[in-house]
């Protein structure tokens, strides 16, 4: 017998020899672990076998065939150890493992569809290489380009252990870290070892045999004794178990007959914290057997998510010895996890000594599930909400999964069956108002509270909507943060409202305020910045009196005051002056309306504010153009009659003097002619009677040149008078009352005439009047009827009156009682009544002052 | 202070006005002529003598103003007293301006009236000398040739012979034949009375005699 015969069958029985009690094991306690473990032990075996067919192949076709069967056992194998990877590491990425397989079986696919086999496109040779003292073949061809696919799958398996090593290993448990170390690290090192081998014989780098068998081997060396390690210990327990008395065993026994008999899953365990007993209704429940279940072979049922907290409750609870109660989810028999509710308390032997812990298991998922129940009561809260077009959504905090209701769904146009987490939430909120949101939840999640924001949503079509949103935070019993509840509704119609206001407000001309009851500043628009020239934010607050000049602020106060107690509306600033004081404390005037308003918030003041400054300078321009007018019409009236007179009579004067002179000079040279004297005398009566003359015709021009007639109201043209000469009355701080009698006939004239008249005579009263003390100057302007046929308007002063002694003469041609007077005034007022067929004269009036009057016939 | 040749004219379209100033003047023994419209006297034919004219400014027809306009523009120089019965600052000025000798409102008094007439012939009597030593002076530059009249030019602004010489491209020896020969026409011994007399001659007449050439 030769060397390769004598060690490959030692493999083999060795293979045998291992997997046989792995398998009964994996029969009999229904292990998946060592299902595995025995199929890669079994795959090893055959693998053996084919190896040394390949080198004992005498002919191509055999070595081609020995070679084309050897991928089967290696499908299995790569399958059985992805299968025990997965099982016993817990660890393991899925996907991986089935990829590895799926690749190889695809290889596999490949090896029989294309002989001769995967690793060789055509194999033309056979080529004996000596090995252990005897020759053996070897292989002499074409590589098979889908022989990488085989190394494609070698390296997922290779990645698919190294990571479930590497996250075991991260877990950190002792047990865990050998695992680890162990069983990955040599099934990595030896899958390197076997591919590589294989990989250098494909591409003929070296001339030997297939051994590929035997680094798996190795693999299945530390898989082994990993596996005996855990039945050694298990064995260990059971030897502890018939170790204790056999009083205790029977009275156990009579215990455990009592518990399988009861209907709730029982569990018992010794001073070791591992369990010794499990009822009939626990196992049937795992539907696994009491040495599967025993020491902490039970754990291996319970739920991944759940595993620590289990355990840790247990172990601290133990070493304290106190009672505690748990929950956690455990695998029923038909794989599902079911939600238990685990009791356990610590017991004690007759003579008190601890003996370990009993407990007791409910199955509570059926009570976890009127959940649903109250999901369903969600549901009706939700309806609810629909109909209040309330947007409901719940978010789960851990897993950022968001849940919303259809209504919350259209409110931002989602997918019904959409799936919603917290980011694709956010990506609706637009950009602007995304992080004032999500700071808003951060701080409600870290407080646990709730918010209340208003934010704006970017719908799909672009199209944005405000939405108002509120939340808060739900907890569980522990006080864990495990969701957060809200609400959201579209409030784009109320915004679009207020955003109506708000430009309607900012857009008005004038400056808006709203002012509280307590007086202070709680909006202001753009205009009121402007005219104030104040920031916004810092009005707000403040006090109304901010904006008016100091000397009125207490004033004001008391006004205010007054005003909030019975609010009406208002306007301030007609008839008398109101200032606005700027920030840099200069002053304008203003108009101000004032309109309560009432509001949830108590009772506010509409302040509407308007800068009148220009409108007081326009009133100043045109009072000084009136004035200017009424100045202009007097002065020409008086002016143009002065020009003609004065050229007038300057010709006839101007001979008479030069006459006068000549005739002086003659006599004061001594050759006086009588006959010329008598001749410059004639002339000089004749220029006198001349100039005596022209002051005759000009009054009779005055009479006559009243041509224009027409019916004209005497009170009309009194009030247009009188607003006329208003600057003027108030440059004399003369207060002007007119008192009309009703219904005057009508009459005819010259109403231009006629207002002269007029104007002349009060702007005599205010001329008589500068002596007098302000607080009685003041002019009457009357009119009433005299008779049938007569009207008689009077114009009265407070002034000095009238001296009996210049009474008489006070309607002569330049006569007159002021410094500046041309005395042509009255005379020309006297004309002008007198070429309406009136009458004029002067009195004094009782009280002081005089009266002049005028009387006018009514047209017939 | 009258003399046979000076004259005074009186426009006033006011008769007793005219009379009196008439009488007046007859009083001063001044020689006078009447007219009742600057028309009137714009058809009489040019007095050579000194001439001092009275008018009124407010007339029909042509008014003192515009009768002041037109003697301008015809390049006489009676001197006007303005007499108004009613005139105004802007007027007054307006006149005084254009040469006016002075401007009375009625009624005037007569000194005054007298004593703006004695100035105006004194005026009008200075204007006839000056006006005829410039025709003088304007008569003997017109005698000289281009080239003497250059030379002359350069004379008076105190040049030398030889920088004169240098500034026309000429010799020294005939600029010096050209002064001596702008000398011998004016009739003078020296520059300064050379100056004089193209002074005299009014500056603007020798831009006339340049482009003349």
């Amino acid at each position: 017998m030769s060397w390769v015969t004598v060690v490959w069958t030692m493999l083999m029985g060795g293979c045998v020899a291992i997997a046989l009690p792995f398998l009964l094991t994996a029969i009999w306690q229904r292990r998946a672990v060592n299902l595995f473990f025995s199929a890669a032990v079994g795959a090893i075996f055959a693998m053996a076998v084919m190896e040394l067919a390949m080198m004992r192949a005498n002919s191509i076709e055999q070595f081609a065939r020995a070679q084309q069967w050897a991928h089967v056992p290696l499908f299995v194998l790569v399958v059985a150890l992805v299968g025990f990877v997965y099982f016993y590491f817990g660890t393991s990425r899925l996907w991986l493992g089935v990829a590895a397989c799926f690749v190889r079986f695809i290889c596999l696919i490949i090896n029989f569809a294309f002989p001769p086999n995967l690793n060789f496109r055509e194999i033309t040779a056979l080529r004996p290489v000596p090995f252990l003292g005897e020759t053996v073949s070897t292989p002499v061809g074409v590589v098979n380009p889908w022989t990488h696919l085989g190394e494609l799958s070698s390296l997922l398996v290779l990645v698919f252990v190294v990571d479930a090593s590497i996250r075991l290993w991260r877990e950190g448990r002792a047990r865990d870290r050998r695992l680890a170390l162990v069983v990955g690290g040599s099934i990595t090192f030896f899958i390197v070892v076997a591919a590589g081998w294989g990989a250098l014989i494909h591409l003929q780098v070296i001339q030997a045999p297939y051994f590929v068998s035997f680094p798996f081997a190795a693999v299945i060396a530390a898989m082994s004794f990993e596996l005996s390690y855990n039945m050694f210990r298990a064995t260990q327990v059971a030897r502890k178990l018939r170790l204790s008395q056999s009083s205790l065993r029977e009275s156990e026994s009579r215990f455990e007959a009592l518990a399988d008999a009861a209907p709730v899953m029982l569990w018992m365990s010794g001073t070791d914290k591992l369990c010794t007993f499990f009822n009939k209704a626990w196992l049937s429940f795992s539907g696994r057997t009491m040495a599967q279940e025993m020491g902490n072979g039970w754990a291996e049922g319970v739920h991944r998510d759940d595993f620590e907290k289990t355990l840790e409750t247990y172990t601290v609870a133990f070493d304290a010895r106190e009672s505690f109660k748990m929950q956690y989810r455990l695998r029923r028999h038909d794989g599902e996890y079911r939600w238990l509710t685990d009791h356990g308390v610590p017991r004690y032997d007759d003579q008190g000594n601890f003996a370990g812990y009993i407990g007791s298991c409910v199955d509570i998922t059926d009570v976890l599930s009127k959940d649903e129940a109250l999901h369903r009561f969600e549901e009706r809260v939700a309806l609810a909400a629909d109909a209040a077009h309330l947007g409901v959504w719940e978010l789960d905090t851990t897993t950022n999964k968001i849940w919303m209701s259809d209504k919350a769904r259209a409110l931002f146009q989602f997918e019904p069956r959409e799936r919603m987490t917290y980011e694709i939430f956010q990506g609706r909120v637009h950009p602007q108002d995304r992080a004032a949101r999500e700071a808003a939840l951060k701080r409600a999640i870290e407080t646990q509270g709730g918010y209340e924001i208003e934010y704006r949503a970017v719908l799909p079509g672009g199209t944005v909507r405000w939405i108002a949103g509120r939340a808060r935070c739900v907890s569980d019993d522990g006080g864990r943060l495990v969701r957060l509840l809200g609400v959201s509704m579209d409030v784009t119609e109320r915004k679009q409202a207020q955003e109506l206001f708000r430009l309607a407000t900012e857009a008005a001309p004038s400056g808006i305020l709203l002012v509280n009851d307590q007086g202070r500043i709680v909006l202001v628009n753009a205009h009121i910045q402007e005219l104030f020239g104040y920031e916004r934010d810092e009005l707000i607050g403040k006090t109304i009196e901010t904006l008016l000049p100091g000397r009125f602020g207490s004033v004001h106060v008391d006004l205010r005051t007054e005003f909030l107690a019975a609010p009406r509306r208002q306007m301030l600033g007609r008839g008398r002056e109101l200032f606005g004081c700027r920030k840099d404390g200069s002053e304008f005037p203003v108009e101000i309306g004032l309109n309560p308003v009432q509001t949830p918030q108590g009772s506010l003041v509409l302040a509407t504010v308007v800068d009148i400054s220009a409108r007081k300078l326009a009133e100043e321009e045109a009072h000084r153009r009136r004035d200017e007018m009424t100045h202009l019409s007097r002065v020409s009236l008086v002016g143009e009659m002065t020009a003609t007179i004065a050229h007038e009579l300057n010709q006839p004067l101007a001979g008479i003097m030069s006459n006068a002179s000549a005739g002086q000079r003659f006599i004061d040279r001594g050759d006086v002619d009588p006959g010329k004297l008598h001749e410059i005398l004639v002339d000089i009566v004749d220029d006198g009677r001349r100039a005596s003359g022209i002051i005759r015709s000009i009054r009779n021009t005055l009479k006559k040149g009243a041509a224009v007639r027409q019916r004209i109201d005497l009170n009309e043209i009194v009030m247009n008078v009188a607003h006329m000469v208003q600057p003027d009355a108030l440059a004399h701080s003369c207060e002007l009352k007119t008192s009309l009698a009703p219904d005057l006939p009508a009459l005819e004239g010259d109403p231009i005439q006629i207002q002269q008249v007029l104007i002349n005579l009060i702007g005599n009263a205010f001329d008589a009047m500068r002596e007098t003390p302000v607080s009685h100057r003041q002019v009457e302007i009357t009119s009433v009827r005299d008779g049938e046929g007569a009207i008689r308007v009077s114009v009265r002063d407070h002034g000095g009156g009238i001296a009996p002694e210049v009474r008489e003469r006070l309607f002569e041609q330049f006569f007159t009682t002021k410094e500046e007077g041309l005395g042509m005034g009255l005379a020309i007022v006297r004309s002008a009544i007198e070429a309406h067929a009136g009458s004029i004269g002067v009195d004094n009036a009782e009280g002081g002052g005089a009266r002049f009057y005028f009387t006018l016939p009514v047209s017939k | 202070m009258s003399s046979s040749h000076h004259l005074v004219f009186v426009i006033d379209d006011d008769a007793s006005v005219r009379k009196g100033v008439r009488r007046l003047l007859d009083s001063a023994d001044y020689k006078c002529e009447l007219f009742a419209s600057a028309t009137e006297f714009l058809a009489r034919p040019f007095h050579p003598g000194p001439a001092c004219v009275i008018v009124d400014v407010q007339m029909p027809g042509l008014n003192g103003i515009e009768f002041q306009e037109a003697l301008i523009e015809r390049r006489r120089d009676e001197q006007l007293v303005f007499i108004t019965g009613h005139g105004d600052v802007p007027m007054c000025a307006r006149a005084m301006k254009a040469g006016a000798v002075d401007f009375l409102a009625k009624p005037f008094k007569s000194d005054d009236l007298l004593q703006c007439v004695e100035r105006a012939l004194l005026r009008s009597v200075a204007q006839r000398r000056l006006a005829a030593e410039r025709e003088q002076a304007r008569y003997l530059l017109d005698l000289l040739t281009p080239r003497e009249f250059e030379v002359m030019q350069l004379v008076i602004t105190g040049m030398l012979n030889k920088q004169i010489g240098a500034q026309l491209g000429t010799a020294e020896k005939t600029v010096k034949v050209h002064r001596g020969r702008v000398m011998q026409k004016l009739g003078v011994d020296s520059v300064a009375a050379l100056v004089r007399l193209v002074e005299k001659a009014d500056i603007a007449a020798a831009g006339e005699h340049r482009t003349k050439v």
